[in-house]
């Protein structure tokens, strides 16, 4: 499988004056092809940082980054590459159509393909019928529909976004979202940096979590929420017996006039079975409940 | 780029800068002559300099110096070059007329290195009536006067004009007043010497001055009494003794500088052979 | 080779749709007209003091314009963060400073062409011909500005303020027209200060080489090496700065 981001021993020390901060610290790193990859952190972890040093936006204090194979020092590294960045700002004086023939230039279309590309996307991003107007007058959620057409211009292979749905409202998010899915259906890898850990839950396939520039931990979403869990267990017909028993080994979260559910560890799980056949319960539904990633991310930071 | 592109690049700059450098050269140098000869309209640059007239006469005060400095524009100044030198002075005397330097510098290098010699005095006329305090200024009309224009009725004015200036020199005084003699102008001189003797404090300087009064006296009785001579004989008289003689006057009166008087047949005027204490005799 | 072309159709866009780019046409119209009014002052001429002074308005306004737009166009980019997207193309920093610049000489260019049609028009209302002799002074009028539009371009690349930028830019283009006073104040100077001088004279750009405009109000020749010689000189320091703008890009970082 190829590996479309590399980095090794990444690291960004601002220094000024006396003060020192190390922005980002060691971080090594690899991104598959065809994978969407959540980069999580909060604010000021150095998500931002990172991703410009992968597009030669900042230069590395010391480590190294190869994209596509090729070290990120050189232009054509940034070659298959598709970036938008947070907040982003466009030339405000050109329409969103010449703003796209801008970029697609950049990203070496030209003709009759460059044209056709550039309505393509228009129309993908529901800018189409905005076109003509100055992007100045373009409200927030239409400049982040035109910067993402802008960051898919040249058919990149890897899409980088940098907190694509902050400050973007519902519908905005949702388009968002529903684009990275439908990039990752084509087979492009996309690598994306937020704070929101909801977009990171719905989208991504692997998460790394970023906190005071060290990479504390990278991990597949769903291989992570399955691990280590609590069975969620339905049950009809219980007893007061059975709450007994059952108050040893699992935990009630909820009770209506039928059915109860408890929580229970998997250490529990056989001993709790037991106890509910003995004590002549019914068992509703039996699942695996999955931790959710705010869990996982507040306890990696908790142990970082 | 590799550091050879780099330096290859350097270099190629180099190249074309050197290569028509020279060229650009000689063609200012071309367009530095045609300056000299095309005049700058000053009331043109009066009127747009409004407000900022002072910056604007240092800037033109500077390219005067700029010429004047140059020892190749010496060497190869004609007319035409000196005669813009001193319309861009007269210019910067114009557009700050309170600034003493051009004013100066016509009347000192002017005179001396070129042609401009009488077309000097406008300016400084304009310099005294805007520097009234500044006894050079007459003095340097005085000067030109006197020394190129060879009317020393003119320079004798004028020295006095400087001389009644506060901080000039004492000297002056006693020039112009030997001028105004030199010039046959002795009825000026008297009247000149009298206020500059009311005025002095000095005692010195009061006996020196009372003293060319007495000759200036003298002179202008003498000059009466040669013209009754004239008057009553016809004829102009050989010595001064003649008046004495022929009783006009009763003697010839005694010169303070120990020099004599006598009578110029030539100028047909009356004079001392001191020259107004221009050689003194020995007492 | 497209992205240069693409950065420089960008750049040409924003000039002719900025608002300081107008504003400085219609300011220079004004005055052109009051050259008509001035021009009654004197009696004879009319015609030469209008070139005179419509080809000093010209170069004056150019002046202005190449020096704010020049000192501008980098700084804004950076300053906005609207340069990210296109250092994140498979773009070579250098080419941008490339577009950047010929854009910004394009739009210098249709500046001084409106001027100088404005003053063509003013003559030929007041004067009756059409003096077509006066387009030679704006082939070095546009040779000087593009020089120092140059200049203004190396400052934006790493300045922080724009108005410093200008400033100094102002300065070197003075200081560019007061060569002969620093070489007459380096003769007078002690060995130090006027090898110093000196030496600034001679690596500094003279200035003085583009003022044609005596020759070309009152008809007079040039050599016809001229063009070509003040071209190859503008060319010598104009690549250099901005080889100099480039290797500042390269190095830099952005936020």
């Amino acid at each position: 499988m190829e590996r479309v981001i590399v980095t090794e021993s990444l690291t960004k020390i601002y220094k000024s004056g006396k003060r020192r901060t190390e922005a980002v610290r060691d971080l090594s790193l690899e991104i598959k092809r065809g994978e969407v990859f959540g980069f999580i952190g909060p604010n000021g972890a150095g998500k931002s940082t990172t991703i410009k040093m992968l597009l030669s936006i900042l230069y590395p204090t010391s480590g190294k980054a190869w994209v596509f194979g090729v070290d990120v020092r050189s232009p054509d590294a940034r070659k298959r590459v598709g970036y938008l960045p947070e907040n982003p700002r466009f030339y405000d004086y050109l329409s969103g159509e010449e703003f796209l023939r801008f970029a697609g230039m950049l990203a070496g279309l030209s003709g009759s393909r460059l044209e056709k590309k550039v309505e393509s996307l228009l129309k993908y991003v529901g800018i189409y019928d905005a076109r003509k107007r100055k992007l100045r007058k373009y409200s927030k959620g239409m400049i982040q529909r035109i910067g993402l057409a802008q960051a898919l211009m040249g058919d990149p292979d890897l899409i980088i976004l940098d907190e694509p749905t902050s400050g973007l409202d519902p519908l905005g998010r949702k388009l968002t979202l529903d684009l990275i899915r439908s990039l990752r259906s084509r087979g492009k890898t996309v690598f994306f940096s937020t704070h929101i850990l909801k977009d990171v839950e719905e989208v991504a396939d692997r998460v790394g979590i970023l906190f005071k520039g060290r990479l504390l931990k990278v991990f597949s979403l769903d291989e992570e929420r399955q691990r280590e869990n609590d069975y969620q267990i339905e049950i009809e017909n219980a007893g007061i017996d059975l709450f007994i028993a059952a108050e040893k080994l699992a935990e009630l979260t909820k009770k209506d006039e039928k059915r109860v559910t408890f929580l229970v560890r998997e250490d529990n799980l056989f001993e709790f079975l037991e106890a509910v056949r003995g004590k002549g319960g019914r068992i509703i539904t039996l699942t695996r409940k999955k931790r959710n990633l705010e869990e996982i991310f507040l306890e990696t930071i908790g142990e970082g | 780029m590799r550091k050879e592109g780099k330096i290859l690049l350097i270099l190629l700059c180099l190249f074309l800068i050197t290569l028509s450098k020279p060229g650009l050269l000689l063609e200012k140098e071309r367009a530095y002559q045609l300056k000299t000869r095309l005049l700058p309209r000053v009331d043109m640059i009066e009127l747009l300099a409004d407000g900022y007239k002072e910056a604007v006469a240092d800037y033109f005060w500077m390219r005067v110096t700029l010429y004047y400095g140059d020892e190749n524009w010496r060497k190869r100044a004609d007319d035409e070059d000196w005669g813009y030198l001193l319309k861009l002075t007269d210019l910067v005397a114009r557009l700050n007329p309170y600034f003493f330097m051009p004013y100066y510098f016509a009347g000192v290098v002017f005179p001396w290195e070129s042609n401009y010699k009488k077309e000097v005095i406008p300016i400084l006329e304009r310099g005294m009536k805007y520097l009234p305090d500044e006894w050079r200024i007459p003095f340097l009309i005085g000067f030109i006067y006197f020394y190129f224009l060879d009317s020393k009725k003119r320079a004798a004015y004028y020295i006095q004009l400087a001389s009644e200036k506060k901080d000039s020199p004492e000297y002056l005084i006693k020039l112009a007043a030997r001028l105004y003699y030199e010039a046959g102008e002795e009825e000026s001189a008297l009247l000149f010497l009298e206020q500059m003797e009311r005025s002095t404090s000095e005692p010195e300087l009061k006996k020196e001055i009372k003293r060319r009064i007495k000759v200036l006296k003298d002179i202008l009785f003498l000059k009466g009494a040669v013209q009754k001579y004239v008057e009553t004989t016809g004829k102009e008289p050989e010595d001064l003794e003649d008046l004495v003689r022929t009783g006009i006057i009763k003697e010839v009166p005694r010169e303070p500088y120990g020099g004599r008087y006598y009578y110029d047949r030539k100028d047909k005027r009356v004079k001392t052979s001191s020259e107004l204490g221009k050689r003194r005799k020995e007492k | 080779m497209r992205s240069i072309i693409a950065i420089f159709g960008g750049t040409l866009k924003e000039g002719v749709r900025s608002k300081l780019f107008w504003g400085i046409l219609v300011f220079a119209l004004l005055l052109f007209l009051s050259t008509m009014v001035v021009s009654e002052l004197s009696f004879a001429e009319k015609e030469k003091i209008i070139a005179d002074l419509g080809l000093s308005l010209i170069s004056a306004f150019g002046l202005i314009a190449a020096v704010i737009l020049g000192t501008d166009l980098i700084y804004r980019d950076i300053q906005n963060g609207t340069i990210q997207i296109i250092l994140a193309r498979p773009v070579k920093r250098w080419k941008y400073v490339a577009g950047k610049y010929l854009g910004l000489m394009a739009i210098i260019g249709v500046n001084l062409l409106l001027l100088s049609l404005m003053l063509l028009f003013v003559l030929l209302i007041y004067v009756g011909k059409p003096c077509i002799y006066l387009l030679r002074s704006l082939y070095t009028i546009f040779l000087e500005l593009s020089l120092i539009a140059s200049i203004g371009v190396f400052f934006s690349t790493f300045s922080t303020s724009q108005l410093l930028s200008s400033l100094v830019t102002l300065g070197l283009f003075i200081i560019g027209h007061s060569l002969d006073i620093l070489r007459m104040s380096a003769g007078k100077s002690g060995k130090f200060l006027g090898f110093l001088l000196k030496s600034l004279a001679v690596i500094f750009p003279d200035l003085d080489f583009y003022d044609i405009k005596i020759k070309v109000i009152h008809g007079l020749p040039l050599e016809s090496s001229y063009y070509s010689e003040i071209l190859l000189y503008t060319l010598g320091y104009v690549i250099f700065i901005l080889f100099l703008a480039s290797l500042i890009m390269e190095r830099r970082e952005f936020r």
